[in-house]
Parts: C-alpha cells; sequence; structure tokens
C-alpha cells in the first residue's frame, strides 16, 4: 500500500473515531430565548411600518422648508418689539428683576354682610 | 453537512423576519441553529457557552441584517464565521465550563458497552479541546461538520493551504493521543 493509501486509511480511521463524540441538540429553552429577542428586538417592527406615512420626496422637501421658514419667522418675532407679541419680552429683557421696588402699603378690603372690615 | 439551498431563500427569510415576520425568523433559525450549537459546543467544551453564542449570533444578524452580503458568502458561512468569532473570543478570555451532556459513568447500573462509549466521547472530546484553538475549529468544521475546505477557508479567513497544514497538524495530535499504537506503527 502507498504511503498516500495509508494516509488516506488513517484519515477515515480516525474519523471514525472522533465520530464516537456526539453533541445533542440544543435546548427549548434556547427557542424561548430566541423568541423572546426577536420580540424585544423587531416584534414593533411591521407596526411602526403600518403606521409609516408615505410622501413623494419633492412634497416632502417642500413641508419641510414650510416648517424651517415658521421656525424662523416665529424666532424673528420673538427678538421684533413692532411684531405683536414681542413686546412682552422687549419688556423683560430690559426691565428683569432689577426694576421689581416694594409696594409702600397695602390695603386689605373685605366686603360681607357684616359691612366694611377694613384694615391698615 | 447538508447545504442550505433551500425554500425559501435564507435572503428571503432574513428580509422578512427583518419587517417583523416572526414565523420566518423562526424558519431561519431553526434552520442553521444546530450547526451553530455543535460547532460552538466542539469549540468550547461547554452547552451553555455555545447556547450563548448560537444566540448572540442570531441577535447581530437581526440588528444588523445589510452585514449579511449574500454576493460573498452563503449565510451557514456568514454564521459560522460569527460563530467563529465569538467562541475565540470566549476561549482567550477564560477556560471551559463544565461539561455537562455526557453522564456520570459512576451512576446507576449501566451496561457495559454504554460506560465504554461513554469513556470513549470522554477521550475523544477532551482530545479535542486540548487542541490549540485554530486547530481545533478546522478539525470540528471538516470532521464534524464535514465542511469543505473552500468553505472552511471562508469562514477562518485564511487560504486553503492554511486550513490543509493545519487540519495535518490537528490530526497527527489528535492520532498521537487516541490512536497511540497506529502512530507509533507510522513512523
Amino acid at each position: 500500500m502507498t504511503e498516500e493509501g495509508d494516509d488516506d486509511k488513517g484519515s477515515k480511521e480516525l474519523h471514525a473515531l472522533l465520530s464516537r463524540w456526539k453533541v445533542e441538540a440544543p435546548s427549548e429553552g434556547l427557542s424561548d430565548r430566541m423568541r423572546r429577542s426577536y420580540r424585544a428586538e423587531l416584534g414593533g417592527a411591521s407596526r411602526s411600518s403600518a403606521r409609516r406615512i408615505v410622501l413623494p420626496l419633492p412634497l416632502a422637501a417642500l413641508i419641510a422648508i414650510g416648517l424651517l421658514l415658521l421656525g424662523a419667522l416665529a424666532g424673528r418675532g420673538l427678538r421684533d418689539p413692532s411684531v405683536p407679541g414681542g413686546a412682552a419680552s422687549e419688556v423683560t429683557d430690559r426691565g428683569g428683576l432689577a426694576n421689581l421696588r416694594p409696594l409702600d402699603d397695602v390695603h386689605v378690603r373685605i366686603d360681607g354682610p357684616g359691612g366694611d372690615d377694613a384694615r391698615p | 453537512m447538508k447545504d442550505s439551498a433551500e425554500d425559501p431563500s435564507d435572503r428571503a427569510l432574513l428580509a422578512r423576519a427583518a419587517q417583523g415576520e416572526e414565523d420566518a425568523f423562526v424558519v431561519l433559525y431553526e434552520r442553521h441553529r444546530d450547526v451553530l450549537f455543535r460547532f460552538a459546543c466542539r469549540m468550547l467544551g461547554s452547552i451553555d457557552a455555545a447556547e450563548d453564542v448560537v444566540h448572540d449570533c442570531f441577535l447581530s444578524l437581526l440588528r444588523h441584517p445589510q452585514a449579511f452580503d449574500p454576493a460573498r458568502a452563503s449565510l451557514r458561512t456568514y454564521l459560522c464565521a460569527a460563530a467563529r468569532n465569538q467562541a475565540l473570543k470566549r476561549t482567550l478570555q477564560g477556560g471551559r465550563e463544565a461539561w455537562s451532556d455526557l453522564p456520570d459513568a459512576g451512576g446507576p447500573a449501566r451496561a457495559l458497552q454504554v460506560l465504554i462509549e461513554d469513556e470513549d466521547a470522554r477521550r475523544i472530546r477532551d482530545a479535542v479541546l486540548a487542541l490549540p484553538p485554530l486547530q481545533r475549529e478546522v478539525v470540528v468544521l471538516v470532521e464534524y461538520e464535514e465542511l469543505s475546505l473552500a468553505e472552511v477557508a471562508r469562514i477562518v479567513d485564511i487560504e486553503i493551504g492554511a486550513v490543509k497544514s493545519r487540519l495535518h497538524r490537528a490530526r497527527v495530535s489528535l492520532r498521537a493521543a487516541l490512536m497511540p499504537e497506529a502512530e507509533e506503527g507510522s513512523r
């Protein structure tokens, strides 16, 4: 018998010997664990894709530009005192807490059935 | 080992699974689970660690399905390569855990033949696990999973010549450990 033939025979014998070490199938617990992981990862994928709104690209771009313009206008309005609605922020900016003064006197007047009950 | 050219294709199942079709995912998982598990088991010597590897491989596939390129390799090759990387990482991190699939030989009354078979299986398992990881993976993929040398080369990312060389060295070590008489005779 040739050396190659001996080697081939040896390989077959070794292969037959190695095959005596068998490994069982994985447990059912692994399948359950895998399903749970799948649901955690992708369970909501089909629901979320069903809710997705599909728009043509030009329309989506127009909407995006419109939203940006609206945002920019709103930002300008807050800073411009000539714009109604911008006035409040102007007063706040100028005055701040520095303009706060304590009140001189406080009079509390309670009107009830017993007549006037004014106190200093 | 069977090739995975089945219907529906892995690619179609993966696309459906990525859309949230659990049934498609289960078919895909059951198609490739066993080969990954056996490979990881024989690489790590631990059932628990092997199950973790299988779980993590499929989870990674779900998270990054675009990483699998059907033009480059089959899904089985891709998953085996992923399992191989994880198994090597775990091997480098620490030793193997206790093996629990072989019953204790000293248990209740058992037939002599069964005891001998268990003892053989233990010897073989210990010899395979004693191989360096880079030789072990080649032995497991060729001898147990019966993959072609070309597919093994793709999985372990080396040339076919290097696969042959590792396989030869591994077989010499295994023969010396398991068939010492035959090894003596061949010298």
